[in-house]
């Protein structure tokens, strides 16, 4: 009987839920970019992408409380494993190195974070966190009134509406346009009527 | 992760990937064309033959945009391509983990681990066939655990600040593309608030011609709403422009007519030596100044308002009175290409709408100074006035309760109002004519029976009267200022005559009036004989010619007196 006691099983269950979740939603955007010679809607995908980046967190969070445990163990293949047979699937699933794009990603930004004080940045992004966040904020509009409305408590932007007829509305001193075309084709003088 | 991200967001400018329209099902190709060009019924052949003849027109224009496009869709490709191979690393190397760490707890959960593996690895794998040792005892690889530690801690450092930098630049870029927009959005409803100002009406419209079926603003600049029953009601879309959010005045009007800037111009001919000659004209100059600041100021939305404004009206006020002439050719009015002639005998009256550049330019239409020109003006602004006070009729029968359906019959067609621009005029031209014709003829008759200069000027002076406008209504006087324009003239001639004997008086009453038509000419002669205390009709005829009336009056005189 195979001794299995030092496998980390609740390690490994917690690691297997999150990769399954991100490997749904990594097949989901696979397919919707398949789907059309066009792109979905730029909206979706930039949803199914946030979703992605979020269970990649997630992932990458467990992978670090799971560090202590995980980094210790070493797997190693079974009499039962067709290791003669399927030399290449073991030594694919017990690879560890990075692929290139990978291993070559990481050489850059080792290169670009050489010099930098870690704390430094640190607070820099926190920083940058709560400046976009008090930012946003900023600039949030609702309803219809401008900030400088609201800021003098002015209630709302001037209506407009037609300003009434001048030939119906006429002040004592004014001639209406009825009584001109009188004039003009009667001769009768408004002021003696 | 954010390579695909990055690839993504390129892509985002371009979805407008090209789609060959050759190669839709016809039951998406309709609806594509509605939505692009509007209802079938609004498609003209010729206009797709002139649009097709301008792309063609412009071939070097064409391959290069042909060629961008080509461009654009081969780097859209390529993108494409990029985020699909790093969508399917991503899946992949996740995939082996999965297997990875499924077969790894098969061993002691194997139903739980079976799921979650691959079919490839389920077939070919035992479950529970890795098993794994805890090496932490090992001092070699605590070692490097701890260098492999500090290393990772600072690998984030370079990732994240190259994502601070990408997002400040996103969000540094986005914040332009707002400002601009904001400017934009300002532009445009700078101008809609300046042509509200300006107390336009403005209502909202379907888009024409666009991709998107939305809605947009648009203006009456004419006078549909005034009462006018011409076929375009001045409607215009305010758009926006693409590139400043500068407004655009596209007029609306589903005919494809001639749209030359006109003015109606009127020019009188009088009869010298048997010869016509021109002896008057308007001028359109003063209406064509107060718009020509608005040319200056091209940028003006509301001068381009009014601008349009001014045109329609020209356009339909032409419009309408070739419609009238055309109805008056009895009258002896004709309309002649692009002229209206109305013949009044010693003059002549010529209509015709010209171009208003052509108007404000000196070298090619000289102004002379002429000694009609007054008169031309005037009649320019009667007609214009007149087509005005059409328009308020229009309104006003528009606001009359609709009649009974018992009084008409279904398919009575609903009585329009008159149109009457040419009518009046001539009406009254003739009028004035008739009556002064009769005036002299009576003179002439009275001077043959008297034969005495000083009676036939008592006679004239004390005993003949004039009244002129009798068919105004009285009552209606106060509120219809174009009531005189409307009706035809009706004046009436008193005039009493002694017999040679003196044995009674003779009164004569000639009621001369126009037609409905203004036209037409009809005269009712009646005559009394009045004697000291009683008076006797001797005649009540009505005659339909000037002559006719002159041998009446010539025989009845002669007889009478």
């Amino acid at each position: 009987m195979t001794d299995y006691s030092k496998v980390p099983i609740n390690s490994l269950e917690s690691l297997r839920l999150r990769l399954t979740q991100a490997m749904h939603s990594l097949n989901k955007l696979n397919d919707s970019i398949h789907q059309s010679q066009t792109l979905p809607q730029w909206s979706s995908i930039q949803n199914q992408l946030t979703v992605i980046l979020s269970q990649l967190t997630s992932l990458s969070t467990t992978l670090e409380t799971q560090r202590e445990i995980l980094q210790y163990i070493n797997v190693y293949p079974l009499p039962e494993f067709p290791s003669t047979t399927h030399e290449g699937l073991l030594t694919t699933l017990l690879r560890k190195k990075n692929i290139p794009e990978v291993s070559e990603w990481i050489t850059q930004s080792l290169e670009e974070s050489k010099d930098k004080n870690p704390s430094a940045s640190d607070q820099f992004a926190t920083w940058c966190a709560e400046t976009s966040a008090q930012e946003s904020e900023n600039w949030i509009f609702t309803g219809f009134r401008t900030k400088y409305e609201i800021d003098n408590d002015i209630p709302q932007a001037p209506e407009y509406s037609l300003r009434e007829s001048t030939s119906t509305n006429v002040s004592q001193d004014e001639v209406s346009t009825d009584d001109l075309n009188k004039l003009i084709y009667m001769g009768i003088d408004p002021r003696k009527q | 992760m954010l390579d695909i991200g990055e690839a993504l967001l390129k892509d985002d400018d371009q979805d407008q990937y090209l789609i060959d329209n050759s190669k839709l099902p016809l039951s998406q190709l309709i609806p594509k064309i509605v939505a692009e060009r509007g209802r079938f019924e609004d498609l003209k052949e010729d206009e797709l033959i002139d649009e097709i003849l301008e792309n063609h027109q412009q071939p070097a224009n064409e391959t290069t945009v042909q060629e961008e496009d080509q461009e654009d869709s081969e780097s859209f490709i390529k993108q494409k391509m990029e985020v699909i191979t790093a969508v399917q690393t991503a899946l992949n190397e996740s995939s082996l983990l999965l297997d990875l760490v499924s077969l790894l707890i098969s061993c002691t959960r194997p139903a739980a681990g079976s799921t979650s593996m691959s079919p490839h690895l389920k077939q070919h794998a035992k479950l529970g066939s890795l098993n794994c040792d805890d090496i932490s005892s090992n001092g070699e690889v605590s070692r490097l655990a701890e260098e492999n530690k500090e290393k990772h801690s600072i690998v984030g450092l370079g990732w994240k600040s190259d994502a601070l930098d990408v997002a400040s630049k996103r969000l540094l870029s986005a914040s332009e593309r707002l400002n601009d927009e904001v400017l934009k959005e300002k532009m445009y409803w700078d101008n809609i608030l300046e042509t509200l100002e300006a107390n336009e009406v403005i209502l909202k419209l379907n888009s024409k011609g666009g991709l998107s079926n939305s809605k947009e603003i648009g203006v009456k600049y004419g006078f549909g709403d005034s009462g006018s029953t011409y076929f375009d009601r001045g409607i215009a879309l305010l758009k926006k422009g693409r590139s400043f959010g500068e407004i655009h005045f596209n007029r609306i009007n589903n005919l494809q007519v001639d749209r030359d800037e006109k003015v109606v111009k009127v020019s009188i001919l009088s009869k010298v030596d048997d010869e016509y000659t021109l002896t008057g004209e308007s001028n359109s100059r003063k209406y064509l100044d107060s718009l020509k600041n608005f040319q200056i100021n091209h940028t003006s939305i509301v001068g381009e308002i009014e601008r349009a404004r001014f045109f329609i009206f020209e356009e339909e006020f032409f419009h309408q009175l070739l419609k009238e002439a055309t109805e008056l050719i009895s009258y002896q009015v004709q309309v002649d290409g692009n002229k209206i002639v109305v013949d009044l005998g010693e003059e002549i009256i010529e209509i015709e709408s010209v171009l208003a550049e052509t108007q404000l330019d000196d070298n090619q239409v000289p102004h002379k100074e002429l000694s009609h020109n007054q008169r031309a003006d005037y009649i320019t602004i009667f007609l214009r006035l007149m087509l005005c006070a059409h328009f308020r009729s229009n309104l006003e029968n528009k606001r009359h309760n609709p009649t009974a359906l018992t009084v008409h019959p279904p398919g009575t067609p609903k009585q329009k109002v008159q149109l009457n621009l040419l009518r009046p005029l001539i009406g009254n031209y003739r009028h004035n004519k008739h009556l002064q014709l009769l005036k002299n003829i009576i003179e002439m008759l009275i001077r043959n029976i008297y034969l005495d200069d000083e009676k036939v000027s008592e006679i004239m002076g004390q005993h003949f009267k004039l009244t002129k406008h009798l068919a105004e209504p009285k009552s209606q006087q106060n509120q219809d200022p174009f009531i005189r324009c409307k009706t035809p003239p009706v004046s009436e001639f008193l005039l009493e005559l002694p017999s040679r004997s003196g044995e009674f008086t003779l009164k004569v009453i000639i009621t001369v009036s126009a037609t409905s038509s203004f036209c037409g000419l009809q005269v009712r002669l009646k005559m009394f004989k009045i004697l000291e205390k009683d008076s006797e009709m001797v005649l009540d005829v009505t005659f339909s010619d000037v002559r006719d009336v002159q041998d009446c009056l010539s025989w009845s005189w002669n007889r009478y007196l």
